[in-house]
């Protein structure tokens, strides 16, 4: 196994970046959470890494727990996601400034 | 080069390619169906780096369930693409990629460490690392915590989803418009 | 022996002290008779206590009641009272006739709504008095200076829901406290010369002939100090402006602070320290100035008053006039003398006034009154013994007290002094006439029905009337074969010349005293004959008018000093206050605001701007964490 461990990182730290900066610059509510997914897995890949480096079963533990969680939040954020369609007919961020102050 | 680095530079490039087009294609389906090829493609890598049972569990209930909860959601709501929002900001797009380049930048500087450019140490002789035993046992035993945390947050969110999902009978919905 | 005397001493301040905390609630919740006798019987038991402090006291005694702060490391000031014939004989003055006129104003106030009220502040003046009088030093002395000031504001403004009121008193305030400004400088520089203020002390100082040139210096400015504070309670030129205006006040009050006690404050207190002033003759000589021509200034104008009030008021200037001549002439017992008859006849008048102003339904113009000789007739036999009481008409008091004035005034060989004396007698006696004849004489010219005032009112005029005409006796001429008990009484404190015993002298004395009651007989025999039909017309002509304004001496005062002091406290208020001060703490309050305004437009409710903010946050916070190893 030749691989450098700082090219996995780096990897994983880039999928990651790419996917707060689409969170950050998407429009529609779906393709957030999709993001968010995106960088949840990215966080993935580090843990399963470094499992690896130290050959510490601990790091998958940490996967499976992760993939728990992201599936109950994708699950509860779709709901909310549907919810808030049923309302407003729209998923559009720009919709959804009710916790806001008026400017 | 050997396989490892071949196979490990394959993946790596493509999960950034289907990565970089989850986030920046503008309809959530072709997000979503380059989502489940990025991780299809991480399931790879996991057997590279020899975390076979993690790879499975990836392509299961990651690519398997979640995406598909959301292709489903995404098939649901039928959208018009026009209605996804697509107008431009572009200062805040420039704000957002700034400070996001910014981050790995600085990142990076100090991940090029010296002694995490080293190649991965070898594995022991009977190293049980990714087998479905030492996983469970470590799971079960070690970990059992998190074990019983993660099932009451299910418990949680199935009973959040359920109650999300409810719909009174005769109480008229909100339609048409924007409020 | 000194026990007793303790007790009593603390019983006569004390007394009047409590009272003044009962009446405004007792009057409300007991009723108004309740209080009244409360009150009256208060000041009768202060009397009584005074009484007898007088009758046990023999040499001056001092009582020490307690320490009060402590003035430097070795010295302290003392709550102590000194009781001496100066101050026994005006307290048995302030509370013998602050009985009599407690017992007046509890017929007078009757059914007025602030009943409790007027007698706490009553009470609280005769405690104030009292500490004047009986302290032994400066500072105990400034104590009760400020309570009647204080007194005599709350007393004049009492019906403070009228303007006219409020300014009243308000005036008598702030001039007032120009005096104070003397006392106090007089007070320092007493401290600064001798280092010590208590007055025992300082009359052992000063007595003792030791005295440095820079303790001279100091003295002066002491004696200058005394004058104004003098000039300011007492009414003298030019601090007298109040004392009309207070005539804003109820009859009583005018009757008891600005006839017979307040404002002889300044006289006691020039004569307690008359050895200061016989270190600088020349400002006893301005002293004297002042008092005769303020006496004589007073005169011209009561002569042009309408309102009953106002004559008394000016005529109680001129009389403190002629006390103050006596003081600066060397005469200090000549001047308490005419303080304690003055204190009877004026009293009198001012009651007797408030007695036609109450039974014609508070109708206080003259020219509205007339033939009420008949429909009052105690309050027309009384009022007419003060009147020839101070019109100097033997053998009442007024004309023994007013007699020895003129005689030292005759003495002394000034002919400022002499003109000014004879003058003001004249006019005294025209004015007073022509108050007499126009309220009692002649045809009724008012609206309202006339009628008699109640017993409390008129049974204190009648123990007044007979004050006026006997009080003469205490100081009866040695001359004229009298015991001159005052004299040798007060000579123990105060010094004054002799009087002469030849036979020249008597003759020449006789002479004096036959010419001022001719004086004051054809003033009164003048008013009468002009003021027995009067129509309504008088002094017409254009010549009369500063006079009839007062000189507009108010006038002056208020264009030169009033609008300026007022121009200062506005720029005081409106642009430090009010812009400058005011502005910086808006202005930060604004700041604040326009602070919080930007900071707001961070809640947007946009979710990506907070994570994006998250973002920046962690990412600081990483750069930091590195940088710190």
């Amino acid at each position: 196994m030749s691989i450098p461990v700082a090219y996995v990182l780096l990897l994983s730290f880039g999928v990651f970046c790419m996917g707060a900066c689409g969170f950050l610059l998407r429009k529609n509510a779906l393709s957030l959470l999709i993001c968010l997914e995106l960088m949840l897995s990215a966080v993935n890949i580090a843990f399963v890494t470094f499992a690896r480096l130290h050959e510490n079963e601990g790091g998958n533990i940490l996967y499976f727990l992760v993939i728990t969680v992201a599936a109950c939040e994708s699950a509860v954020g779709l709901a909310i996601l549907l919810n808030f369609f049923r309302i407003k007919r729209s998923i559009r961020l720009d919709d959804a400034t009710a916790l806001g102050v008026e400017q | 080069m050997d396989l490892h680095q071949t196979l490990f530079f394959i993946f790596a490039v493509l999960i950034l390619v289907t990565a970089g087009l989850v986030a920046f294609r503008p309809r959530p389906i072709e997000s979503a169906l380059w989502l489940i090829l990025n991780f299809f493609l991480t399931a790879g890598l996991y057997v590279v780096l020899g975390a076979h049972f993690t790879a499975i569990i990836q392509i299961l209930v990651y690519a398997g369930a979640i995406m598909v909860l959301f292709v489903f959601v995404i098939l649901l709501l039928n959208l018009d693409p026009k209605e996804l929002g697509n107008e431009d900001n572009p200062s805040w797009a420039s704000m957002v990629l700034f400070v996001g380049i910014l981050t790995f930048v600085l990142v990076a500087v100090k991940l090029a460490k010296p002694e995490l450019l080293v190649p991965f140490p070898a594995l022991q002789e009977k190293s049980t690392f990714g087998s479905i035993e030492a996983l469970s046992s470590d799971l079960l035993y070690k970990y059992y915590w998190g074990f019983e945390l993660a099932g009451v947050i299910l418990l949680m969110s199935i009973v959040g989803v359920g109650l999300l999902a409810y719909r009174k009978r005769g109480v008229a919905t909100h339609r048409g418009g924007r409020t | 022996m000194t026990e007793s005397l303790n007790v009593l001493a603390a019983l006569t301040v004390l007394i009047p002290l409590t009272g003044s905390l009962l009446w405004f609630w007792v009057s409300p919740k007991f009723g108004e008779k309740t209080a009244g006798t409360g009150a009256v019987l208060f000041m009768l038991g202060s009397f009584l206590a005074m009484s007898a402090l007088f009758f046990q006291v023999g040499e001056p005694v001092r009582i020490l009641f307690f320490e009060w702060f402590a003035l430097t490391k070795t010295q302290s000031v003392n709550f102590s009272f000194l009781l001496d014939p100066l101050s026994l004989a005006l307290g048995m003055i302030v509370t013998g006739v602050g009985t009599l006129i407690h017992l007046y104003a509890a017929g007078y106030m009757h059914g007025d709504k602030s009943f409790g009220r007027f007698f706490s502040y009553l009470n609280l003046f005769v405690f104030s008095m009292l500490m004047l009088i009986l302290s032994d030093s400066l500072v105990g002395i400034f104590l009760g200076w400020e309570g009647v000031g204080l007194c005599s504001y709350l007393l004049i403004s009492f019906w403070f829901t009228d303007e006219a009121n409020a300014n009243a008193g308000k005036k008598a305030f702030i001039v007032n406290r120009v005096g104070d400004l003397g006392f106090l400088v007089a007070m320092f520089s007493l401290f600064k010369a001798f280092g010590t203020v208590s007055i025992p002390e300082l009359l052992t100082l000063i007595n003792s002939g030791a005295i440095s040139a820079d303790q001279l210096f100091w003295t002066q400015f002491a004696c200058w100090g005394l004058v104004l504070g003098a000039a300011g309670k007492s009414a003298q030129i030019p601090l007298y402006v109040w004392l009309p205006d207070a005539m804003a006040g109820p009859t009583p009050v005018s009757a008891l602070i600005h006839a017979a006690t307040m404002v002889t404050a300044g006289v006691y207190l020039v004569c307690r320290l008359q050895p200061l002033f016989m270190l600088h003759g020349q400002i006893l000589e301005v002293l004297a100035f002042i008092g005769g021509f303020t006496a004589f200034f007073a005169a011209t104008i009561a002569i042009f008053q309408n309102d009953i009030k106002k004559v008394l008021a000016y005529s109680t200037i001129s009389q403190l006039g002629y006390m103050f001549l006596a003081v600066g002439l060397n005469a200090p017992v000549a001047a308490y003398f005419h303080l304690i008859t003055h204190a009877f006849f004026k009293a009198l008048l001012f009651l007797g006034a408030g007695s036609v102003i109450h039974g014609l339904h508070h109708e206080q113009d003259m020219r509205h009154m007339g033939g009420l000789r008949t429909k009052m007739p105690i309050t027309f036999w009384t009022m007419t013994i003060g009147v020839l009481a101070i019109a100097g008409v033997p053998p009442l008091a007024g004309f023994v007290s007013k007699d020895e004035l003129l005689h030292i005034v005759s003495g002394s060989h000034r002919s400022w002094a002499i003109f000014f004396a004879f003058a003001t007698a004249f006019m005294t006696a025209f004015y007073m006439g022509r108050l007499w004849v126009m309220t009692f004489f002649g045809k009724f010219r008012g609206h309202h029905e006339a009628h008699e005032s109640p017993w409390r009112m008129t049974s204190v005029l009648i123990v007044l009337a007979i004050g006026s005409a006997i009080a003469g006796f205490l100081n009866w001429p040695i001359l004229w074969g009298g015991s001159g008990s005052l004299h040798h009484y007060l000579g123990s404190v105060v010094a004054q010349a002799e009087f002469p015993t030849s036979t020249e002298a008597f003759a020449s004395s006789i002479k004096l005293a036959i010419g001022s009651s001719l004086i004051g007989l054809l003033g009164l025999g003048l008013a009468y004959w002009r003021y027995r039909d009067f129509k309504g017309k008088e002094f017409e002509g254009a010549v009369w008018n500063p006079v009839k304004n007062k000189y507009y001496i108010d006038e002056i005062y208020q264009s030169l000093i009033v609008e300026n002091l007022k121009r200062v406290g506005d720029f005081f208020w409106k642009v430090i206050d009010g812009r400058i001060l005011d502005g910086f703490l808006n202005g930060i309050a604004s700041r604040a605001g326009g602070a919080s305004l930007q900071l707001r437009k961070l809640q947007t409710g946009l979710t990506q701007q907070y994570a994006f903010w998250v973002w920046v946050g962690v990412l600081i916070l990483i750069v930091g964490a590195f940088s710190v190893r």
